[in-house]
């Protein structure tokens, strides 16, 4: 296996503010797996991965992104993660085993210039409901996913002040591959950033933005553009407020739906995009390329992207 | 189902609203100048408004960064959370 150190985004808490609401539109319409609920919080899995759970959500006053974890893939990476982020001077914070998340092994919170906070673990248990794994077939249990039939989690688009260092961690810390930039309205540095630790287009990304800790969207993926298309469709039969797509980035090259959780969240549901080695080099967007960047087919940049957030 | 009559103060535009769907819900569907919209979930607060007269059912929470409770006192609301009980005149705050 030559994939080591940080492996991916594997899994995010979101605040929400109606839990019954929330449960309805997670499980129901976007199809992953209830796993289980503790006090105010409520445990999802895609239906294509291994760990226990990869999605959370907590009830709140107020939505957004309380954390995202990335699996990291064995102590001695998460061991020298810890030192080169105290050496890079961020706080930092050890979260005991199987404490706010079930099944989880012990965690390092990070708290990111940009007024996020990361988790960084090794260890995590096998769902009850995998994927097969001998002779398996290629829909889990022979069954058709439910709803949308998100398969896993993907991303995150963090929002944030300090993006220029934050980046600088995600890269000299965490190693991660720089897989796209937007330059700034100036040309001076980029407004913009897409980060992967994996063959993911990206695993993270991270806009510059005056308010910190803020999140624009996070994201589940399917399977292809048929997939896309068919998730469209039950959005629209559920009332689910559409914000963009589908469609297609120009950045990454995926295939996305933009659309709004009950709370107010931005969810996507992402296909596709190019595989990633780390060997890349960067591509680079000018920031009048902004609108094929993000709308590939429109060109245009919607009116609301840069400014609705949680 | 009722139907009421919200009037857009700054534009003196009205508008009738169902009394199961959100006031923001209508001004979107009439299409109505000035309107600022963004998550429809309570989420965002880009659809806050100030309900100038009349009375409204709150069917969903808004988020407390957005909307405290001196906000609804003074009838600052996000119109994606409310549905009209009578008719109403609003103002846009953003």
């Amino acid at each position: 296996m030559a994939l080591k150190g940080l492996l991916r985004a594997s899994m995010a808490q979101v605040r929400v503010l109606n839990i019954d609401d929330s449960v309805h539109f997670y499980r129901d319409v976007l199809g992953l797996v209830e796993v289980g609920r503790a006090g105010d919080k409520v445990f999802f899995k895609g239906y294509d991965e291994f760990d226990h759970h990869t999605f959370a959500i907590r009830k709140a006053d107020k939505p957004g992104l309380d954390f995202l974890a990335f699996k990291v893939s064995d102590n001695g990476y998460l061991d020298a993660f810890e030192a080169k982020t105290k050496a890079f001077g961020l706080p930092i914070e050890t979260i005991a085993p199987n404490s706010d998340q079930p099944g989880y092994g012990k965690r390092l919170a990070v708290s990111l210039p940009n007024g996020h906070r990361i988790d960084l673990f090794v260890d995590v248990e096998q769902a009850k409901q995998t994927p097969g794994l001998h002779n398996p077939e290629v829909l889990p249990n022979g069954k058709l996913p439910v709803g949308c039939g998100c398969i896993a989690f993907d991303h995150a688009l963090l929002f944030g002040p300090n993006s220029a260092q934050t980046v600088k961690y995600f890269r000299e810390v965490l190693e991660m591959g720089l897989v796209e930039v937007l330059k700034a309205p100036d040309g001076n540095g980029d407004i913009c950033s897409w980060l992967t630790g994996s063959n993911r287009p990206h695993d993270v990304a991270v806009l510059e933005f005056e308010q910190p800790g803020k999140v624009h969207h996070f994201a589940f993926k399917l399977e292809d553009w048929n997939h896309i298309g068919r998730c469209a469709d039950f959005l629209t039969m559920n009332d689910v407020v559409i914000d963009a797509g589908p469609m297609r980035h120009g950045i990454t090259r995926g295939y996305t739906i933009y659309f709004f959780d009950p709370s107010g969240n931005r969810v996507e549901t992402f296909a596709g995009g190019y595989a990633y080695y780390p060997d890349m080099p960067t591509r680079v967007w000018d920031f009048d390329q902004v609108g094929k960047g993000i709308f590939y087919y429109s060109r245009r940049l919607q009116d609301n992207y840069l400014t609705v957030v949680t | 189902m009722v139907s009421y009559q919200i009037e857009v103060s700054s534009s003196g535009e009205r508008i009738s609203c169902k009394d199961d769907e959100s006031v923001l819900r209508a001004l979107y569907r009439n299409n109505i100048k000035g309107i600022v919209y963004g998550c429809f979930g309570g989420g965002c607060g880009r659809c806050k408004i100030q309900v100038i007269d009349g009375t409204w059912n709150q069917f969903k929470p808004m988020s407390a960064e957005h909307i405290s409770a001196d906000n609804l006192k003074n009838g600052l609301v996000l119109a994606c959370c409310i549905t009209p009980t009578s008719d109403l005149r609003i103002r846009f705050v953003l």
